[in-house]
């Protein structure tokens, strides 16, 4: 009897100690849990928030490195077409990183076309050398097995170089645990750590300047021999979609072609798309977009101008080819015109603060906006940017120093020299309106060439590139 | 591999859980492998020096006790057994001098020749010194006396041997274990015990705790002083000096916190190794608190040997002061840490001869030496005589900690007390604030340290919910606190230099 008691004593002992290691386990990652949320940086968690408050809506996904990042703007695509989409491009995402970003999206949509930008089709490396790259893709998606399986397969690459295994494993838990890179961020938490701001543009992430942009070498129709780790990944990102009924559109973005591999790889997607028989849309044979206004940088991404011209290209496609429901006027969408209400004002704000002329003209080629201009100033039309842009709005040569005029895209322009309608000289003055809207007045904006300056261009350069300012600035 | 490192969080659990899974007979070899496995993290090749130390002292041990053994009780066997551990230390520390002050010598020769107007063409040696090896070596050259005395019989069996030299979690910073402690443990398989293990795990948390929220920290502000000392003076110096002796602190007895609990974790009891050395009275009793195993390991091995204090106070001296120069040229191979252990050792000289003047003047003021301040006032010298000696610690040369002593000397710029210019030191307004705080929780941890309190024995004798709740949120605010994980270059232990 005794010995009865003392081993159920016992017993009861070890269930007690262990409860006791299961409830300090649970306390801890409760707390790191809640934690790990406070401390993430904002901006990635925010970028696919709109994602997550309804991942079900979802008909389009648009996956690949930066230059889908810049290129497609999901918000455009429903206010113009109402196609539901979200933009998963990803800074240096490498074809393995984007296939794995696919796979984690897909856990919680479902869409009818998975849209894949082919990049990069001849490395051999699953990820960017920089880290923080794949932080911005991954981050925000939860702690899960597919995030696990992502994680593992990406850090377990024989071609990227790792200082060590202590580099690998910091990596590896660094994406899966984020808690362990922003826990030291405990120094900066503030009110907007707190609240949930989603992105604005449904993953897509403008570029606003105007670049200068190299010239393209020319394509020699070369094309890779053996079987990359680029080519592996897109294959089953193909292969993975077929077998969820997902159609894919493989496409090449426009973008100012100065490496020979770039072809290479171009060349080499044509090839899959064929041998998948798949969609492929190829930008770069495609007289779409306008190099001397649509650039962000010197040899590969899009400015808003440039988007703007792909996502309109892409929403006939995708609604000619695959039929997707227009879903304006569902009161179950209600969710998408209210986002792009917030969008439009975003839209408005950032063209309210923008200063320089160039870059100023190169967002007034969104479709949604009218705009009415009066130039005062003749020099303006010394800079040959400023007139390609002035061009890239819908107007033609007709317009002209001391002119009053109103633009609207699809090349209606309406000029007037009337005295009744001032034209004040050394000013250019600009209303912007977006008739979808009630005409409602989007901005107002002055600009003038500051006395003495000798310039007409002013060519800044910013990280390597050369970036097209106007000599123009807006008047406070 | 760091005990700070995110491999130890997965190396960690994976050893523990497999020790007490496998049979009792093959657990030493466990360790054994994942001692090696440990080691092994940093340099691989350097593995085979902890190896050849091993032999050397293994084979050393047999032969010891062979000789020992035999029935011929004559002179020529005394002879044989000195030759046996003499020919054992030469290896050893042949190893040690070869890989930590071969270049160091050189240079001593090369800068004596220069002071005779000789210029000698040195060859330059890279050489990377291998992690811990003066902690193993130490360690298995007291197995070697220790045997040669007859304190122990030889150890047999080698791989329980080559364990005990290579125990992971003391083999790269100590303590510097003794073969009567630790070598006695491994003779039986140790057993889980859930107490000792959740003390163990509370030892590891704290030393974490002041490793990487405490000593890591305070580093960013050494250092920035230090490393530029050109740019910095007067309070500056005051400022990086005191923290300095925190930061060392942390980070030694931090790493000894972690690995005495690794220990306790798998069953082993290690000696403890700091017991609240800024506590002390006297420079005399600091050295009785800090590095307590190095400091019983000169005292064993090297100080008695040489006399003592058996041979009249003059002598006592001269011992005093080897024992401290040779411990500071173990601590670093540079003229710096040679100078920073002779300044403790004529701290102590001084301090003994200077003994019956201070207690003639406490007795003429009526100072009670167990008055709260009278004990203060000490606990602040000693602290003052100690930390100024580590200013020829932390200094790259001792030139240079000639100047940052003369630059405190004349300091004039108390203003950075109050102008911000504290908070550009590397660490802004919130980290200075928040390493101010775990400076005053250490401090008030080794007060209770001091006055007898055990706080860990406290929260283990509190209800499950309280100890779940403290053990969770010291995990919680380590983690987040800490400075680790990617992005955070891992500073190595400053021990591991020695």
């Amino acid at each position: 009897m005794m010995q009865t008691t003392s081993s159920t004593s016992g017993f009861k002992c070890i269930l007690l100690r262990i409860l006791s290691c299961v409830m300090v386990l649970v306390l801890t990652v409760l707390a790191l849990s809640g934690l790990s949320k406070i401390t993430q940086r904002k901006k990635d968690v925010n970028r696919y928030a709109a994602f997550f408050d309804h991942p079900g809506d979802m008909d389009v996904l648009f996956m690949g490195s930066s230059h889908m990042l810049n290129a497609t703007f999901p918000m455009d695509l429903w206010h113009d077409y109402g196609i539901t989409s979200y933009n998963f491009g990803g800074h240096d995402n490498y074809l393995p990183a984007t296939y794995w970003v696919m796979e984690n999206a897909l856990d919680y949509a479902d869409p009818e076309v998975v849209v894949i930008d082919c990049l990069r089709l001849e490395c051999m490396e699953k990820m960017s050398e920089n880290q923080e790259y794949l932080h911005h893709s991954f981050d925000p998606f939860p702690f899960s097995l597919t995030k696990a399986r992502a994680v593992t397969d990406l850090f377990r690459d024989p071609y990227t170089e790792f200082d060590g295994i202590e580099d690998r494993l910091e990596g590896y838990t660094g994406i899966l645990f984020p808690y362990s890179v922003y826990h030291e961020r405990w120094n900066e938490i503030d009110e907007i750590d707190f609240t949930t701001l989603p992105s604005f543009e449904y993953g897509a992430e403008s570029s606003v300047v105007v670049s200068e942009a190299l010239p393209t070498i020319p394509n020699d129709g070369a094309r890779l021999t053996g079987e990359t780790t680029g080519i592996r990944y897109l294959k089953r990102m193909i292969e993975d979609c077929r077998k969820r009924g997902i159609e894919v559109l493989l496409v090449v973005m426009p973008f100012p072609v100065t490496d020979e591999n770039a072809w290479i790889s171009v060349n080499t997607a044509q090839d899959i798309a064929d041998e998948y028989g798949v969609d492929f849309i190829n930008f770069l044979d495609m007289d779409i977009v306008d190099f001397s206004t649509d650039c962000y940088d010197m040899d590969s991404h899009m400015n808003p101008s440039g988007a703007w011209k792909i996502t309109d290209y892409l929403g006939t496609w995708l609604k000619d080819r695959y039929g997707l429901t227009d879903h304006r006027g569902d009161e179950a969408y209600a969710a998408w015109d209210s986002d792009y209400g917030l969008y439009h004002e975003f839209k408005a704000i950032r063209l309210g603060e923008t200063d320089d002329l160039n870059t100023y003209l190169m967002l007034l080629a969104d479709r949604n906006y009218e705009y009415e201009m009066s130039i005062g100033d003749a020099r303006i039309f010394e800079d040959p940017t400023t007139l390609d842009l002035l061009y890239n709005t819908g107007v033609d040569e007709t317009v002209g120093a001391g002119t009053r005029f109103i633009s609207t895209h699809g090349g209606n322009v309406t000029v007037s020299d009337s005295p009744d309608v001032p034209v004040t000289d050394g000013i250019i003055e600009i209303l912007v309106y977006e008739p979808a809207r009630g005409d409602e007045l989007i901005d107002t904006a002055r600009f003038a060439i500051p006395e003495g300056c000798p310039v007409i261009n002013r060519f800044v350069v910013e990280n390597g590139n050369v970036i097209l300012y106007s000599s123009a600035q807006r008047l406070e | 591999m760091l005990f700070n490192s995110i491999e130890f969080l997965f190396f960690f659990p994976i050893v523990v859980l497999a020790y007490f899974i496998i049979p009792k007979k093959a657990r030493y070899i466990w360790l054994l492998f994942a001692s090696y496995i440990f080691y092994m993290g940093w340099n691989a090749a350097y593995a085979l020096l902890l190896l050849a130390s091993t032999v050397v002292t293994y084979l050393s041990g047999l032969l010891l006790d062979k000789v020992s053994r035999s029935p011929d009780d004559t002179p020529h066997r005394t002879s044989l057994r000195k030759l046996i551990v003499a020919l054992s230390c030469i290896i050893s520390l042949g190893i040690l001098f070869f890989y930590k002050y071969f270049t160091f010598a050189l240079s001593l020769v090369s800068g004596a020749f220069a002071l005779a107007g000789i210029s000698l063409n040195v060859p330059t040696f890279d050489i990377i010194l291998p992690v811990g090896i003066s902690f193993y070596t130490f360690q298995a050259l007291s197995y070697t006396i220790d045997v040669y005395r007859g304190d122990i019989p030889a150890e047999r069996n080698f791989l329980r041997y080559a364990l005990f030299v290579s125990f992971f979690p003391q083999l790269v910073a100590g303590p510097i274990e003794r073969s009567r402690n630790l070598l006695t443990q491994m003779q039986k398989p140790t057993v889980f015990d859930f107490d000792k293990a959740r003390d163990g795990f509370l030892l590891m948390l704290w030393g974490y705790f002041l490793k990487i929220v405490l000593a890591d920290r305070i580093a960013v502000v050494v250092d920035t002083v230090y490393d530029g000392y050109e740019a910095y003076s007067g309070w500056y110096f005051v400022v990086a000096t005191v923290l300095f002796a925190i930061q060392i602190y942390c980070d030694f007895s931090g790493y000894s916190a972690i690995a005495i609990g690794a220990a306790r974790i798998l069953g082993f009891d290690l000696m403890d190794n700091f017991d609240a050395p800024y506590t002390a009275l006297s420079v005399a009793e600091y050295w009785r608190r800090w590095h307590i195993s190095l400091t019983t390991w000169f005292k064993d091995y090297l100080y008695i040997p040489l006399g003592g204090n058996r041979k009249g106070r003059f002598r006592k001296y001269i011992n005093i002061m080897i024992v401290f120069l040779i411990s500071g040229l173990w601590h670093g191979a540079s003229l710096h840490f040679v100078f920073w252990g002779g300044l403790n050792g004529l701290y102590q000289i001084i301090g003994e001869c200077l003994l019956p003047l201070r207690t003639r003047i406490a007795r003429l003021l009526h100072l009670d030496p167990d008055s709260f301040g009278y004990r203060l006032s000490r606990i602040l010298g000693t602290f003052f005589l100690v930390d100024v000696a580590f200013i020829f610690f932390r200094a790259d040369r001792i030139r240079t900690a000639f100047g940052i002593l003369g630059s405190i000397i004349r300091a004039d710029n108390p203003w950075i007390f109050a102008d911000g210019s504290l908070y550009a030191l590397g660490l802004d307004e919130k980290n200075f604030h928040l390493m101010l705080i775990c400076i005053a929780v250490l401090i008030a941890a080794d007060v209770l340290k001091r006055l007898g309190y055990n706080i860990r024995g406290f929260i283990a004798k509190q209800d499950y919910i309280f100890r779940w709740i403290v053990i969770a949120a010291s995990i919680v605010f380590i983690l987040t606190f800490g400075l680790w994980g990617s992005g955070y270059d891992a500073n190595n232990f400053i021990y591991f230099r020695f």
